[in-house]
């Protein structure tokens, strides 16, 4: 319709080009044509999921297929890590907490003459996850964050560019569920009408700067440079890209090396070893996952035996062991106090990691208290001695022994040289443990779900959520994990989700926060960040936040290297 | 010979029940599916929801009685991982790949292994022969996803005249083939090499020697013709060998064949796409086999009547 337009008035069309290259200004991309290839390829590890419907069986993880075509209401701005407009050009909330209203961008095209995006498309989106009988939609929509995403119960439209969200309760988090750390992406409701629910396997149309091309399952996913210059980047760097799967990690190594790829993931040693070589480590601007250790067994909550449900109503004792050592908040702390943070920074993670304090909380969201920093080398530093005295007053002069799992996590390669170390900084001490091989999905997963983790260490790595929803999962019993849970956070948790004061809320997730910090809930170790390392000749940065949907996105900010050294 | 050939096919489609107990039995015992599929943060309401959505809420026993009564008609339901593909869609547009890997991999073991085992044989105890034998000894020791790097690190990395992997022309397939074809070219080298040393020694060989024949019809026309029996019968077993040999070699090499696809099915608990690929890994071991019974049969009277 645009380009109908632009042919009616050649005149109009040179102004409006001047006019959008002159408000892009600083953010405007290169011009086409600039970078040395023409397709940049990525070589990614596997997809997690390798289909577009995002609401089957969906994870808040790995949504970097979708990121280069499709777009969402807010996106996660890399270099500061705010909620900065989108799709929607503006979002606020009224005083109740229980209604935001959304102002959408005007002028957002799909892709393959699939029309302007309006208010029609969030109501399809919203439908998409939260309708159980949505006409058209073979598979019902599952999602480890449908339950908040679904706290807004009704989109009613205003108008084509403006909507009002209606939610069940007060829904702080709005933003961050309908952000790009989420998974509620903007797919077309012309094209759902049009094609049905597979159109969007075949050839999904989104609003982002690439087009869908083709995709060979389980091989790759080929994207080629919108025609027209994207509505809020301009034009990007590369006229196509190309994200490849190979498991292997020696094989996407050779494929670096042999220039088939020119960005991929690795380990820390290989990464080092291309750094040496003149390859460039990327890293993401912000927090991924946070390292930590957590202690089994810690089922301090009291349990309903009809609900099955801690705490609300009082009950039976749950199931806490009062012999497992972990129960003792000078236990806990005295493991805390063995560990050296430094040393394992230095040697597993090449000092690329920061020191991270409570689970769930960071600098930039709502709840941090900046006293932890402080407070953290006295309560929780490196001290034998403070820590053989700790198990003394706790009643464990000689220490004890306990277990360990391990077991590998994809996206985390060093959890287990982590728990092997762990194991001989808790020998000093006298704590033994016992390292047990196990495997998560069989083994590990359905004890934490049976609350019989007792005794037992894990190195987890959990990626950055909405507070909120880090307590409800680990805290709350809402997920299967059941990591530290007593009465009080339950209580907490349940008047903050009455909260719709977003400054009352903060005081309360601190609040949360500072319970969880001085009863050494867990061993919290590193804020660690996604490395990805690049051919510098042909690539110069990638900015990106590492909370994309806990993984990697912002394709269109990959630039190219366009000049003849390379790029550092 | 029919009942012969009636009995060995009802004993495979025996095997074939029993195997698919056993993959229906081994894929639930390793965990569950829904933990592969959703993160561990997954609320227990949205596990519920998945479980019942896919059956999996049902006893055991119906899950197996649906899986059986679906299998027989080549329907082994959706997979989970690839959301919109039927998991005999997925086998079968992955298993032309595969073939063409093993079949590739079969011809270059023949080129290789025959006048390797077979020059060895003649030129026992020879520099020749130790050359041979080394062959034979590094191919078995070899493990093949280690030798596939190595290949890949001299032949696409270093001397940039291959392409690490993927698949498409002739280029993408020497270096997985070879990395596959290593192994037989061993285990054939060894085979020729023993059945022409017996062949040799036999007395009609000298009498063609005695007859005047010149040494290369004897060697490559009359020893060739009968030592060839036991390598032969290794190829039948060695297709279903290099189907599910595959599986290390296509992930290493990024070939996207059946092996590749099961290892990502294993990964993710897709059951169906799980089944669907050991069901037919089976049943082309079991027509193998069957092919080299009823050969031996047709070759050895003896056997039949047993």
């Amino acid at each position: 319709m645009r380009q109908a337009r632009f042919r009616q008035s050649a005149g109009l069309f040179m102004v409006l080009m001047v006019l959008s290259l002159t408000f892009l200004g600083g953010n405007a991309q290169a011009q086409p044509g600039e970078a040395k290839v023409d397709r940049l390829v990525i070589g990614l590890i596997n997809p997690f999921r390798d289909y577009f419907r995002a609401w089957i069986s969906g994870t808040p993880d790995h949504n970097i297929q979708h990121d280069p075509i499709l777009e969402w209401l807010i996106e996660i701005d890399p270099d500061t890590g705010q909620y900065v407009p989108w799709l929607a050009k503006s979002w606020e909330m009224t005083p109740d907490g229980r209604l935001w209203r959304v102002k959408l961008q005007e002028g957002v095209h799909y892709h393959q003459d699939y029309g302007e995006f309006t208010a029609r498309d969030v109501v399809h989106n919203h439908a998409l996850w939260c309708q159980d009988d949505y006409p058209g939609r073979a598979d019902p929509p599952s999602s480890a964050y449908r339950t908040g995403i679904c706290t807004v119960e009704r989109v009613e439209v205003i108008n084509d560019h403006e909507v009002l969200m209606h939610c069940k309760e007060p829904c702080l988090d709005f933003d961050f569920y309908y952000s790009e750390a989420a998974n509620v992406m903007m797919f077309s409701k012309a094209q759902w009408d049009k094609e049905g629910e597979m159109g969007y396997e075949r050839k999904p149309a989104g609003t982002g700067p690439y087009e869908f091309k083709e995709r060979k399952l389980g091989q790759y996913v080929l994207y080629e440079r919108a025609p027209t210059p994207h509505w809020k980047h301009g034009v990007v760097d590369w006229k196509e890209l190309m994200m490849t799967w190979t498991i292997e990690e020696s094989t996407r190594y050779a494929q670096l090396l042999a220039g088939e790829t020119q960005l991929t993931e690795l380990n820390k040693d290989l990464v080092d070893q291309l750094v040496a070589g003149g390859y460039k480590l990327v890293r993401s601007r912000g927090t991924a996952q946070q390292i930590q250790i957590i202690f089994g067994g810690l089922y301090f909550g009291t349990e309903d035996p009809q609900t099955e449900r801690y705490t609300e109503h009082g009950g039976i004792t749950g199931k806490l062991d009062p012999n497992n050592p972990f129960t003792k908040k000078k236990v806990r702390q005295a493991m805390n106090k063995a560990i050296n943070r430094e040393e394992l920074l230095e040697v597993l993670y090449k000092n690329r990691a920061d020191y991270m304090y409570v689970h769930g909380f960071y600098p930039d969201l709502p709840g941090w208290d900046p006293t932890w920093e402080q407070r953290f080398p006295e309560m929780y530093g490196y001290d034998p001695q403070a820590a053989q005295r700790l198990l003394r007053e706790a009643g464990y002069p000689n220490g004890f022994e306990a277990k360990a799992w391990l077991f590998p996590f994809a996206g985390a390669p060093e959890l287990i040289s982590l728990v092997e170390a762990v194991q001989i900084q808790l020998l000093d001490v006298g704590i033994e443990l016992e390292l047990v091989e196990a495997d998560l999905v069989s083994t590990i997963a359905p004890t934490w779900r049976a609350r019989k983790a007792h005794g037992y260490l894990a190195a987890v790595p959990p990626s950055k959520k909405a507070v909120e929803a880090q307590i409800a999962v680990f805290n709350a019993g809402k997920a299967g994990i059941h990591q530290f849970e007593t009465d009080e956070i339950y209580g907490m948790w349940e008047e903050l989700k009455q909260l719709s004061d977003p400054a009352e809320r903060d005081v309360l997730l601190r609040k949360i926060g500072n319970y969880k910090f001085e009863n050494f809930e867990i061993i919290p170790l590193f804020n660690v960040f996604i490395e990805v390392v690049v051919d510098p000749n042909i690539v110069d940065d990638w900015a990106f936040p590492g909370w994309d949907g806990g993984d990697i996105g912002h394709t269109w900010r990959i630039t190219a290297c366009k000049q003849e050294q390379p790029c550092r | 010979m029919q009942r012969y050939i009636v009995i060995r096919l009802l004993q495979s489609l025996l095997a074939l029940w029993v195997m698919s107990i056993i993959v229906f039995g081994l894929a639930r015992v390793t965990g569950d599916p829904i933990d592969a599929l959703l993160p561990i943060e997954a609320t227990l309401e949205e596990r519920e929801t998945i479980r019942k959505n896919w059956g999996l809420d049902k006893p055991l026993h119906t899950q197996y009685l649906v899986f059986l009564s679906k299998a027989v008609r080549g329907d082994f339901g959706n997979s989970w991982k690839w959301q919109g593909h039927t998991a005999m869609g997925l086998v079968l547009e992955r298993l032309p790949a595969t073939l063409e890997l093993a079949g590739v991999a079969i011809v270059i073991s023949i080129v290789l292994a025959l006048p390797i085992g077979v020059l060895s044989a003649v030129k026992r105890d020879t520099l020749f022969d130790s050359v041979g034998k080394i062959v034979a000894l590094l191919g078995q020791s070899l493990p093949s996803f280690w030798l596939g790097i190595i290949l890949m690190w001299i032949f696409a990395v270093i001397l940039g005249w291959l392409p690490t992997s993927g698949r498409g022309g002739i280029a993408r397939l020497i270096l997985p083939a070879v990395s596959l074809g290593w192994f037989q070219v061993a285990v054939i080298t060894r085979l020729v090499r023993s059945a022409m040393l017996d062949v040799l020694d036999s007395e009609y060989v000298k009498l063609t020697r005695i007859k005047g024949l010149s040494e290369w019809k004897v060697v490559w026309k009359h020893c060739l013709r009968n030592a060839a029996i036991v390598p032969l019968t290794y190829f039948a077993i060695n297709a279903g060998v290099l189907m599910t040999g595959s599986v290390v070699i296509e992930n290493v090499f990024v070939w996207p064949g059946t092996g590749r696809l099961a290892l990502e099915a294993v990964q993710a608990r897709d059951f169906q796409v799980v089944q669907a690929i050991v069901i037919i890994f089976a049943a082309v071991f079991l027509f193998a086999n069957l092919i080299v019974d009823i050969l031996y049969a047709y070759l050895d009277p003896r056997i039949r009547y047993q």
